[in-house]
């Protein structure tokens, strides 16, 4: 009677914990289908910059109190791997709704999931090289912001080793500021004269590398090329004028803190006044202003010869949000992106909350950040060279290949070695690539 | 009789099923696409091509120098940072076995660090090494401190090697503990009589009482190590580089995390597939030479 007792209740207890998984699997499968009358509609974004977190919370919960629909802001922090992350989340079950695409190449792997764009109001007010997200000619990104990067400069120490920013326009103007700011160093209170990392794989495998690539006539076709293994990467010489260059940046920064300095260090330095110059870009800003910097700053370009190339920065839309097609709330979706483009509260937004540079040209507040204002100016100008990592940062060929080049490169020297090196690793790439 | 065979069936599957589903569901199905996956050129993504490509990920490996750098870098740290953990466990448990005040303070600090998740942990530490210990040097004037311990493959190595350590040794320390604990008094008091001083006591009785936590705790800190991953993305993230055979390679990168690089950063599933099917087979023997051989050290009492 008793064993009939337990092995009942065993047998019953075994029954609700499988019923209990049934039952869970059955309640998903009825959120899935869409009985979304009561619940309040929350779209998810993945967010990339976990700088801007606060700033897109505060927005969210804007837009939730005026249209009802609740934005669920997940962020990716700053040494995250966004490619890795989202395919995690992607697995969840719960995909989200809106999420980045850093580029193109991105569309190869996730190009079945993206909504159409093309209609969208905002559309008419973005310069088109900037709606570079297209899937069989519709466009399916929209541009978080346009950034731009180079060597960042502290106007006060400038000011007194008596350097014009904007005469540095050349390779050959670059390196005599870096010496003449290098002979005061001591005094100037300095550790090194620029703040530049290879910890930070992604600074010196896609920004750094960047400028090899786009600092030239037909920046697409020639990247293109490479990346297909196309290019004697050795005959170049625009490759040797590139090696020069990073070679400049890893002689003049803090050699011994170069493989373990991450972001916040790197800008941290510079923020407190103990670099003259930091390889990074506008979106440093909140970081600056959170170390309570004083001095005024702008961007002088990375000058790799002494070509017109040389004194461009590169501008480009760093990230697109994209709309999950498959999402329950694709409108709603929509609906966000046009709250930030097409409304005053969007535009404070993007200006005074998350310091971006808007690519809509319908946006009438000017920026206080000198940064962005440095970009807008490039922009204004036509100074601007191409972002073409994109192309290749979904498979981070930058951050796992070039990088640890680049690194070795440093630690000896040798400019032969690291051409055939990158070339070697193009070739490679393009090999893989030709296998799927 | 009968009834009760039956019933017994009822109560072994009764209590079996739950977890047979989840083992199977979670780890054996996962088992057989992976390694199906690993002959495939599949790039981790529900609709990409699949096709069968046979050999070729494993004939890939067979030339990629990065791989055989993690595979040498993994296999010595785990060495030395099994013999380092035991070390130090065994020390801290010979400690706190002692009539000491407070001792069970002791254990429960040198525990503690086991607690902390060892990605969070990783990040305290890089904070340390990158930031407080160079500031320290600065300070102080000692030279040496002055360069990030991460900065260097070398020490970047060791200083991966101690904060596992100082995270797993604590955990390995509770199972000397109460394997110390269960030595026969009886046996070391006639010991003591019979003139053994305490070195011999622990050479000659406690060493050979306690030799299944040996087993098991060499088992668990050589598995660990070479599965080690959490502690090495956040401390370090495979930095420094270093050039192994005339290629560069990241000098910190373990073979969990050159797997995943190579799944999840590449975008080269099958490859990364193909890495963590050789990283199970090795896995295995190496676990299983070992366990056979502390084996026949114990002693039966």
């Amino acid at each position: 009677m008793r064993k009939a007792l337990v092995s009942m209740v065993a047998g019953l207890m075994a029954l609700s914990v499988l019923a209990g998984c049934g039952g869970k699997a059955a309640q998903d499968g009825g959120q899935g289908g869409g009985d979304a009358g009561q619940e309040t509609k929350e779209i998810v974004l993945f967010n990339l910059k976990v700088e801007i977190d606060q700033a897109l919370k505060n927005l969210a919960a804007d837009f939730e109190k005026e249209k009802g629909i609740r934005v669920q802001v997940k962020s990716c922090g700053g040494g995250c791997d966004y490619g890795a992350q989202l395919r995690a989340e992607m697995q969840t079950g719960r995909e989200p709704d809106i999420f980045v695409m850093e580029g193109p190449s991105a569309l190869e792997i996730w190009g079945h999931k993206v909504a159409d764009l093309s209609n969208e109001p905002w559309v008419a007010h973005v310069n088109p090289n900037l709606l570079g997200l297209k899937q069989d000619g519709k466009i399916v990104g929209f541009p978080v912001a346009i950034e731009g990067y180079g060597l960042i400069y502290n106007k006060s120490i400038l000011d007194k080793v008596g350097i014009d920013p904007d005469s540095i326009r050349t390779y050959a103007d670059l390196e005599a500021a870096f010496k003449a700011i290098d002979a005061r160093k001591d005094e100037l209170g300095l550790d090194a004269v620029v703040s530049y990392t290879l910890k930070e794989t992604w600074v010196s495998g896609n920004h750094t590398f960047n400028i090899y690539l786009a600092a030239r006539d037909n920046p697409d076709q020639f990247t293109d090329d490479f990346l297909a293994g196309k290019v004697d990467v050795t005959k170049d010489p625009i490759a040797r004028d590139y090696a020069r260059l990073v070679k400049l940046l890893i002689d003049y920064s803090d050699k011994d803190m170069l493989e373990s300095l991450d972001y916040n260090a790197q800008v941290a330095a510079f923020g407190t006044g103990k670099t003259a110059f930091l390889h990074q870009g506008n979106w440093v800003y909140p970081n600056l202003k959170d170390l309570n910097v004083t001095f005024d700053m702008g961007i002088v370009p990375l000058a790799l010869n002494d070509s017109q190339y040389a004194s461009y920065i590169p501008v480009g839309v760093p990230s697109y949000y994209v709309v999950n097609k498959d999402s329950k709330y694709v409108n709603e979706a929509k609906e966000f992106l046009n709250y930030i483009a097409m409304t005053e509260r969007g535009h404070r937004y993007m200006i005074e909350e998350a310091f971006m540079v808007p690519a809509f040209k319908n946006v009438k507040l000017e920026p206080k950040d000198p940064l962005a204002k440095a970009i807008m100016k490039y922009n204004a100008e036509g100074r601007t060279l191409t972002w073409q990592f994109g192309k290749y940062s979904a498979d981070n060929f930058g951050m796992q290949v070039i990088a640890p080049i680049t690194a070795q490169f440093a630690k000896d020297g040798d400019v032969e070695k690291f051409l055939a090196a990158i070339d070697r690793a193009a070739k490679e790439y393009a090999a893989s690539k030709g296998r799927n | 009789m009968n009834r009760q065979s039956t019933e017994a069936k009822v109560v072994f599957w009764g209590f079996l099923s739950p977890t047979l589903f989840a083992f199977v569901m979670i780890i054996v199905i996962p088992f057989i696409l992976g390694v199906y996956y690993s002959f495939t050129e599949w790039t981790g993504v529900a609709g990409a091509s699949n096709a069968w490509v046979g050999l070729q990920n494993y004939a890939h490996l067979l030339r990629e120098k990065r791989f055989f750098y993690s595979f040498a870098v993994t296999a010595a740290y785990s060495l030395v940072s099994m013999v380092v953990i035991n070390l130090v466990a065994f020390v801290l448990a010979l400690l706190v076995t002692q009539e000491l005040k407070g001792r069970n303070i002791y254990r429960a600090g040198f525990f503690l660090p086991n607690v902390i998740g060892g990605l969070i942990l990783g990040y305290i530490w890089q904070f340390v090494f990158n930031s407080a210990l160079p500031k320290l040097g600065d300070l102080l004037s000692i030279g040496f401190l002055r360069k990030s311990m991460l900065a260097d493959p070398r020490t970047a190595f060791f200083a991966l090697v101690f904060v596992v350590s100082w995270q797993y040794a604590g955990y390995i320390m509770m199972i000397y503990v109460a394997a110390l604990q269960n030595v026969p008094q009886e046996l070391l008091e006639a010991a003591a009589i019979d003139g053994a001083g305490p070195w011999q006591r622990l050479r000659h009785i406690t060493l050979p009482m306690i030799a299944p936590a040996f087993t098991v705790n060499s088992f668990l800190t050589l598995v660990n190590s070479f599965k080690q991953f959490d502690v090495n993305v956040s401390l370090t993230g495979g930095m420094p580089t270093t050039t192994f055979a005339g290629e560069p390679v990241f000098a910190t990168e373990l073979l969990a995390m050159n797997i995943y690089n190579t799944a999840f950063a590449m975008n080269d599933y099958a490859r990364g597939q193909a890495k963590a099917v050789v990283f199970f087979v090795v896995l295995t023997v190496l676990s299983l030479l070992q366990v056979y051989f502390n084996k026949k050290r114990e002693v039966e009492l």
